[in-house]
């Protein structure tokens, strides 16, 4: 029977289970850069706003339409006076479009935003992207258009000069007599054709048959005459009529080539007008789209240091810093826990609306951690070792961290081999403290686990802790007992006596303190 | 803010003597202060060691766990440490001891004279003798700008841990809590086994605490917290620690078993504290075992837990409660085995 007037009363060790303190942040991160990957993907412009700022969406100048019309007329008017009246329409046509407010077609835009919300930040800033891209789109437009315009006024002058030409013939025709003008008409427009009769008329003449040769001069005149009846119709009976007819054709050419630099000089004076309004409306923009771009890059800069922070973060899902305490960390937990933090939309206000320099990102990441985590649900065990669980192997995973915990408090008396407790008078006692006591969702798996443990309330919020307490262990039954034993017998005398209380000194070895005078 | 329900507030005493025990307990406040934040004013504190070995916070020892900032309100105060010395010319100390100069003679008690003239160094080099002399040359330091000592602090904390004193006082008017018993004022001891000055310290403390109690009319409950095993980095003195450990635990023994023992520390010529019975009412052990082995911020801070808890918890009360019942089973034992029958009631 051990002497049990040699006891300790207890020998007591309490271990915990608990979420490592940057569990929390590390939530924190995952929304955030959840809610940034979002807000990225949910970029896209207002389209009622995108509408009203497309520079092509104006009325469209016509030239062809007014040439055609022109020339229908009794009188045709000349290439230059059509190049005017052209001019002219196109002159009140670009009047008409140029008096428009750009101020209008800003507060479209800004109507169609959302109001002064920093987590639109992306939206601005793709705004701003996106009057760039139609800035560059209107400056090549304008380059080939105006290329393309000098081309057509080139091929327009080439052709106006031959039209001219041809017209000024007409109208002297017109103005010579009638069989002056016929037989002359006849000679220049038959051309080639007519060297063949005229050839077989001097070959009759030089064979000398003047029947044969009366006959054929007058069969060839006939059908001349004939002819160019049909193809002048009454025009030298009518001039006038005749030069009408006759210029849509022959304006042709220079008409299609004025046309198509009126509508080139169109697409020249919309892209021109559309860079200018861009530039008024940038202006008019630029506290949104500066404010936009800035905060879009403090975030992206911000993202990245969220996801060093992830990295950082310990592997998980468990770690255990030193023996008797198991964290709930990492990265994977982090994720399975944000994902039901139902915080759908964090606000984003504490991004600054200025660019941030490199030395400011780090604390303003960690303000906007520190303010999201505020606004996060506290995070319970029981929730961080649902999420554990739900890990691949993560339910073993934690069993066995739990059973090493409990073996770390258990370990706390180590006992001679060979020793057994009376445990009628050593009881050992293992409590698991769990938060909410016996009302915790933990109670099954720690009542599976250690089935003969009584379940307490933890002291701390949020932690598992283990008490293994034993009673009344005599110190003779350690184990570091019998290895404490063996050194101190090596001791000597005067080593002892220095290390004991003076009287327990000679209580213990029934003798006087050794006499020193000799050391 | 914290649920003040889940803190048991006794009216404590906490004094660490030694570097381990001073860990520990500047370990034990700063978990304490990340938990309430504040430090109960119910309680006090004293940290003990040699001026060559000052008590600071260990802040590198356990960094993701106590933050950096933590430690500026878990730091000792100036009135809540006191530092140890022996006179500069212990030789000449032990020539006038040798002698019986009647005002160093009582000297002779604690450390023979052959082997203080042989001291040269700041520390207790392990060996308890010193550091009860140190105690002894300190109880009565009245140097300018020392303050009070060891002894005086001592003296002044039991008086304001008396029901109802200063600290239960300023406990309520300042977080609105009472102590929650009328027991008496609670002496925690905590004092590492292997090292000099937790080991040579921690009877003499208790025996001022007995003493110092007893003269003031107010009893006291003394608890020990003994680290023990190897909580040590290692270094090729194991089995010299281990020794050590063994001695204090055998004068730990007697001084629990208590009976007719008197104990007493000598603190100058003529004069001496003493107290009569039991030294401890509870001694409760730490060892160093298996994966806390050599591993001493591990085994520091598990002992800081444990403290914590068995210190501070509202449940740790209940737990105490069924215990004690438990732990008056031996005895009973020991009387029907001495008497050879069971207890008379009548």
């Amino acid at each position: 029977m051990p002497d049990y007037a040699k006891h300790y009363q207890h020998i007591q060790r309490l271990v915990s289970l608990t979420i490592a303190p940057e569990l929390p942040d590390a939530i924190a991160a995952v929304v955030l850069l959840d809610h940034l990957s979002a807000l990225a993907a949910e970029t896209t412009l207002p389209a009622t706003a995108v509408a009203a700022l497309d520079p092509v969406s104006v009325p469209v100048f016509r030239p062809r339409d007014i040439i055609a019309m022109a020339l229908q007329a009794e009188e045709p008017p000349s290439l230059g006076r059509l190049h005017a009246l052209l001019d002219r329409r196109f002159e009140e046509h670009r009047e008409r479009r140029a008096g428009e407010d750009p101020g209008s077609r800003v507060r479209a835009v800004r109507d169609a935003m959302p109001a002064a919300d920093p987590a639109h930040a992306d939206v601005w800033a793709e705004w701003g992207r996106h009057l760039a891209a139609i800035r560059d789109r209107l400056t090549a437009r304008l380059q080939e258009a105006s290329a393309l315009a000098d081309q057509a006024s080139q091929a327009f002058d080439s052709s106006h000069r031959e039209a001219e030409t041809q017209l000024a013939n007409y109208r002297r025709a017109a103005a010579r007599p009638r069989a002056e003008a016929a037989w002359w008409k006849i000679l220049r427009a038959g051309g080639v054709w007519w060297i063949v009769p005229a050839l077989i008329a001097a070959l009759l003449y030089l064979i000398g048959q003047p029947a044969l040769r009366a006959a054929f001069a007058g069969a060839v005149a006939a059908t001349a005459v004939a002819f160019w009846a049909r193809r002048l119709g009454d025009a030298s009976a009518n001039p006038a009529t005749a030069l009408a007819r006759v210029t849509p054709r022959l304006c042709a050419p220079a008409a299609d080539a004025l046309a198509t630099w009126f509508e080139l000089r169109e697409e020249t004076a919309v892209a021109a007008a559309g860079l200018e309004r861009l530039a008024a409306i940038s202006n008019l923009l630029r506290p949104e789209l500066e404010a936009g771009t800035a905060i879009t890059a403090n975030l992206a800069s911000i993202r990245q240091i969220l996801v060093r922070h992830l990295d950082q973060v310990s592997e998980g899902p468990l770690e255990e810093p030193r023996p008797g305490l198991v964290r709930v960390t990492g990265a994977e937990v982090a994720r399975a826990l944000a994902a039901g933090a139902n915080l759908s939309s964090p606000d984003l206000s504490l991004v600054p609306s200025r660019e941030l320099p490199a030395a400011e990102l780090a604390p303003a990441a960690q303000a906007l951690l520190s303010h999201i985590r505020s606004q996060l649900p506290e995070v319970a065990l029981p929730a961080a070792l649902a999420a554990v669980e739900s890990l691949a192997g993560g339910r073993l995973l934690l069993e066995q961290y739990l059973r090493m915990l409990v073996a770390s408090a258990t370990s706390a008396a180590r006992l001679k081999p060979g020793t057994r407790l009376d445990r009628s008078l050593c009881p050992e006692m293992l409590s698991i403290g769990l938060p909410e006591g016996a009302s915790s969702p933990l109670v099954p798996l720690v009542a599976r686990l250690f089935p003969q443990a009584p379940i307490m309330a933890a002291f701390r919020p949020g932690r598992m802790e283990i008490l293994y307490d034993i009673a009344n262990a005599s110190r003779d039954q350690l184990r570091i007992t019998e290895m404490a034993e063996d050194a101190y017998v090596q001791a000597t005398a005067l080593e002892r006596q220095l290390w004991h209380l003076p009287r327990r000194y000679r209580g213990l070895h029934g003798e006087p303190q050794p006499d020193l005078r000799a050391v | 803010v914290a649920d003040l329900a889940r803190f048991r507030f006794r009216r404590i005493f906490f004094i660490a003597a030694g570097g381990a025990a001073n860990t520990v307990l500047l370990l034990f406040r700063a978990m304490v202060w990340m938990e309430l934040g504040f430090l109960p004013e119910c309680w006090r504190f004293l940290g003990v060691d040699f001026s060559s070995d000052p008590p600071v916070p260990p802040a590198d020892l356990l960094p993701r766990e106590i933050p950096p900032a933590v430690w500026d309100h878990a730091a000792y105060g100036p009135s809540e440490v006191r530092l140890l010395e022996l006179p500069e010319d212990c030789a000449a100390l032990a020539e006038r001891v040798e002698a019986g100069a009647p005002d160093v003679s009582w000297i002779g008690a604690l450390v023979p004279p052959a082997v203080l003239a042989q001291y040269s160094s700041g520390e207790a080099l392990q060996l308890g003798a010193f550091t009860r002399l140190a105690l002894a040359w300190a109880a009565d330091d009245l140097r300018p700008g020392t303050g009070k000592s060891w002894l005086g602090l001592m003296e002044d904390g039991l008086a304001s841990l008396t029901p109802g004193g200063e600290a239960e006082h300023h406990l309520v008017t300042r977080r609105r809590v009472t102590c929650q018993d009328a027991d008496p004022a609670l002496m925690v001891l905590v004092g590492g086994a292997c090292g000099g000055t937790g080991n040579g310290a921690l009877l003499p403390l208790a025996i001022a605490a007995r003493s110092l109690g007893a003269a003031a009319g107010q009893p006291v409950h003394v608890e020990a917290l003994l680290l023990t095993g190897h909580y040590r980095q290692r270094d090729g003195q194991e089995a010299h620690k281990l020794a050590i450990a063994a001695a204090l635990e055998k004068d730990i023994e007697h001084a629990v078993a208590g009976g007719n023992a008197r104990f007493s520390l000598p603190l100058g010529s003529g004069r001496e504290l003493t107290c009569d019975g039991r030294l401890f009412d509870a001694v409760y052990r730490e060892e160093a075992t298996g994966r806390l082995e050599h591993n001493f911020s591990a085994a520091v801070a598990q002992a800081a837990d444990t403290m914590l808890f068995r210190y501070a918890a509202a449940s740790a009360a209940a737990i105490q409660r069924s215990r004690n019942n438990i732990a008056f089973m031996p005895r009973l034992m020991k009387l029907t085995s001495t008497q050879g029958s069971r207890p008379n009631h009548a």
